[in-house]
């Protein structure tokens, strides 16, 4: 019942597999692992001298070589010599588990040689009716009327982390107007386009006066001093006095009397009216000569008109570190992201097209551990960071935990540990933690340096040359700490350096050089610096504060440069004023000069009218009196 | 054309040639193969034995189609079998839950409902197709074979012209 043929069959035909596989493991190996690297982080991927030991389940390589898919001049990462152990029973379930991984060499940012980047497209053709100059490889031709400056610097790659991504940090970073110290006001101009508050007043106080007179005049009118004088003329002129009849004469007496109380009346009357007079012209002198003298108001109103006090210097910390900062937390959270993205998710499983039926996935409690797709447990790695030319520039060490396509069936985080740092020179401390086992992941970042040299760091507010655009900080302590809990972010990053230099760019033409100067000479005196920087909130809504050394002085002496400028354009502005009230005023008071005359002279005739007709009363009343003791003589 | 030429197969193979076990128990291990969808490692299993086992080899790739297109009909039915076996009797959830635990049963898919459904109905029909496959070859040639060839409408379809050509074109390779 054995087929002797199909015995041999099954013996021959697996072990020509199987010696065929052995012996091409190597290259199948670095194939499939390149080919999955690839999916992996989007980018080629080369490993070479893989070197596979079946049986003790171990494999190895040379060098692998990670192209960076957004610097394609890059390597993401080279690495190797490396050697890792798989679990050989978790292959059964299809399950890629590495116990121990050992990673030495492993360098990032490496420049790729010329010879194995990818060819640039060609040129495209130039149009052939203009004959315009084609664009440059690779870039698209520039817009209608935007054509680049000569010499105008070639847009700068995007820094990692900034390519848009879900977790980047998008801050309004503050602007500092310069205009309130810079610009050439001309006073009169901004004056006389105003309706000045304290020139209206003078305008005002004109119109009361004319209207207090106007009343004035009618109440001297109402009176009619005039008729009463005449009527009481002609009742004095009808007194007798030379009757001889006693009788008569006391009646004129009696009538003397009479008109004596008229007189008083009259005279009570007119001197009232004349107080009056008095009262309204001393009070329409002093309106005016007083209105228009508070001109605080319109000092104001043109100092917010010319712009001036705009200055705002409360945030001078994120004017000139914030587009640093945030730079620096937006990298930290590129990696992160990048990071995250490489891992393959348990979650994301392609269905296969299935004719049959699929059937019902049972699942049973795991008695003992749980594995997910694909984990490393340990990553032991050592390498360098390089400078531009490759060569080393720092060397680092440190161990990675935990690597996992599903941090909630390994149940734990993945843990960084790296020290970083040159021999006598800056040391780095980065602990990491990403803790995604539940629905909500956690990051934790903390990274601490001493004696860092930071070099040049770009500074935000660098245009005009009234600024400085970066500053070098050859030592530093620089220590960051970022945490993410879902869409909450919470970040302080703290720089202390000593000794710093701030570097200018040259002040535009025409602007004020004796600012500029002013600037450098504060910023120059500046030898040490603490920033501190936090950012809060949400990746939607960031708060965000920096707060430097620099700060106070530097508003300080913003502060005062603004105030002595301040005072010379008030004192030109107060003089501007006070000339458009005096004109103004001056204009009032011969506008009412005239009713205010007339209001006196009417007066002035009444009281002589009143006095002379006092008088030849008084005369009529001795002369009764005479007649009245002798009526004969 | 193909039909013709299985259809003639058929007729041969059951006439002469292979041995009625050899006949059935290819038939019941290509059944089984065609029963149990996809390649888990007990169809790697049946192929070993269908390789090592003196089958004919013809009649179990007749029986994987029959088990693919038997399997289209019955996968309702290993769905029910196999939620049953892995959900409703509790002596066996040990045993499962321990082969769960160990990776290599993986392999076997044993935790698809369909896949250990069909698997059991697989071996169930194993045994089955194999005794009534070389019953039924064994009574075909003895019984029914001799009847016919004893019949006259047989025997004068066999010796008349027409059938000598039909042999004619099948000995040139068209039929």
């Amino acid at each position: 019942m054995i087929r002797r043929s199909g015995f041999l069959l099954i013996i021959i035909v697996p072990a020509i597999v199987v010696v065929s596989l052995y012996l091409s493991r190597n290259v199948l190996v670095a194939r499939v692992a390149e080919s999955a690297l690839s999916r992996m982080v989007g980018a080629p991927v080369a490993i070479s001298g893989v070197d596979l030991a079946p049986f003790q389940m171990t494999a190895g390589f040379e060098q692998l070589r990670i192209v960076d898919a957004q610097r394609p001049e890059r390597y993401l990462a080279v690495a190797g010599p490396g050697r890792f152990d798989v679990n050989g029973l978790q292959l059964f379930a299809r399950k890629l588990v590495i116990d121990e991984m050992r990673l030495d060499g492993l360098a990032m940012g490496m420049p790729r040689p010329e010879r194995e980047r990818p060819a640039a497209p060609p040129p495209a053709p130039a149009p052939a009716d203009d004959g315009a100059a084609a664009p440059p490889a690779g870039g698209s031709p520039p817009a209608s009327g935007s054509k680049p400056k000569p010499g105008a610097p070639a847009k700068e790659a995007p820094a990692e982390g900034d390519s848009g991504s879900l977790f980047s940090i998008d801050v309004a970073l503050p602007t500092l107007n310069f205009d309130a110290l810079t610009q050439e006001l001309d006073v009169g101009r901004i004056t006389s386009g105003q309706e000045l508050a304290s020139v209206q007043a003078v305008a005002q106080a004109e119109a009361s006066a004319k209207q207090r007179l106007t009343r004035l005049q009618q109440d001297i009118a109402t009176a009619d001093f005039e008729t009463r004088f005449n009527v009481l003329r002609s009742d004095m002129q009808n007194v007798q006095l030379k009757s001889g009849n006693l009788n008569e004469i006391r009646r004129s007496v009696e009538t003397l009397q009479g008109l004596g109380r008229r007189m008083d009346a009259l005279n009570n009357d007119i001197h009232q009216q004349a107080a009056a007079t008095q009262r309204t012209v001393g009070d329409v002198q002093r309106d005016l000569s007083q209105a228009g003298s508070d001109i605080s108001g319109d000092l104001a109103a043109v100092r917010r008109l010319a712009g001036l006090g705009s200055l705002d210097v409360s945030h001078v910390g994120e004017l000139l570190f914030g587009q640093v900062v945030v730079q620096r937390f937006n990298q930290l959270m590129g990696y992160l992201q990048r990071a995250r993205t490489m891992l393959a998710s348990d979650d994301a499983s392609a269905a296969a097209p299935l004719d049959r039926r699929e059937g019902r996935i049972i699942t049973f409690p795991v008695t003992g551990r749980a594995y997910p797709t694909f984990l490393v447990e340990l990553i032991d790695f050592n390498g360098f960071t390089p400078d531009a030319e490759g060569r080393p520039k720092r060397d680092f060490r440190g161990t990675l935990r935990g690597l996992s396509s599903s941090a909630t069936t390994y149940g734990e985080p993945v843990r960084l540990d790296v020290t970083a740092g040159k021999v006598g020179g800056e040391r780095w401390d980065i602990t990491g933690t990403f803790d995604h086992t539940g629905d909500v992941g956690r990051d934790a970042v903390v990274v601490a340096g001493t004696r860092i040299d930071l070099g040049a760091m770009s500074l935000g507010g660098g245009s005009g040359g009234l600024l400085p655009h970066q500053v070098a900080m050859p030592q530093a302590r620089v220590s960051l700490e970022f945490r993410r809990d879902g869409r909450a972010i919470l970040g302080k990053l703290g720089i202390d350096a000593s000794p710093v230099a701030f570097e200018f760019r040259p002040a535009d033409p025409g602007s004020d050089t004796g600012l500029a100067g002013s600037m450098r000479d504060l910023f120059a005196g500046i030898r040490t610096l603490d920033v501190a920087a936090n950012i809060g909130g949400t990746f939607s809504k960031p708060e965000f504060s920096v707060t430097t050394s620099v700060d106070k002085a530097f508003s300080r002496h913003l502060e005062n440069l603004l105030g002595q400028r301040m005072a010379k354009i008030e004192r030109e502005l107060r003089r501007d004023i006070e000339q458009q009230v005096a004109a103004r005023r001056a204009e009032a008071q011969r506008a009412i000069e005239t009713p205010l005359q007339q209001a006196n002279a009417s007066m002035a005739q009444a009281q002589q009218e009143l006095k002379a007709l006092q008088d030849r009363l008084k005369a009529q009343q001795r002369e009764a009196e005479r007649r009245l003791r002798n009526p004969f003589g | 054309m193909i039909w013709m030429r299985l259809v003639g197969w058929i007729l041969r193979v059951l006439r002469e040639g292979p041995t009625p076990r050899q006949l059935s128990g290819g038939l019941a291990l290509g059944m089984a193969m065609g029963l149990i969808d996809g390649w888990p490692i007990q169809n790697l299993l049946l192929l070993l034995l269908l390789l090592i086992l003196s089958v004919n080899i013809g009649s179990a790739l007749l029986g994987a189609v029959l088990g693919s297109m038997l399997g289209l009909l019955l996968d309702p039915v290993a769905d029910a079998l196999g939620g049953w076996l892995l959900q409703d009797i509790g002596a066996l959830q040990g045993v499962w839950t321990a082969m769960y635990n160990s990776p290599p049963w993986a392999l076997t898919r044993f935790n698809n409902t369909v896949a250990l459904g069909s698997t059991v109905l697989a071996l169930v029909l194993i045994p089955i197709v194999f005794v009534a496959g070389a019953w039924a070859v064994r009574n075909y040639r003895e019984r029914v074979l001799t009847r016919l060839k004893g019949a006259r409408w047989v025997q004068a379809i066999m010796g008349s012209r027409f059938y000598g050509w039909f042999l004619k074109v099948q000995d040139m390779g068209f039929i």
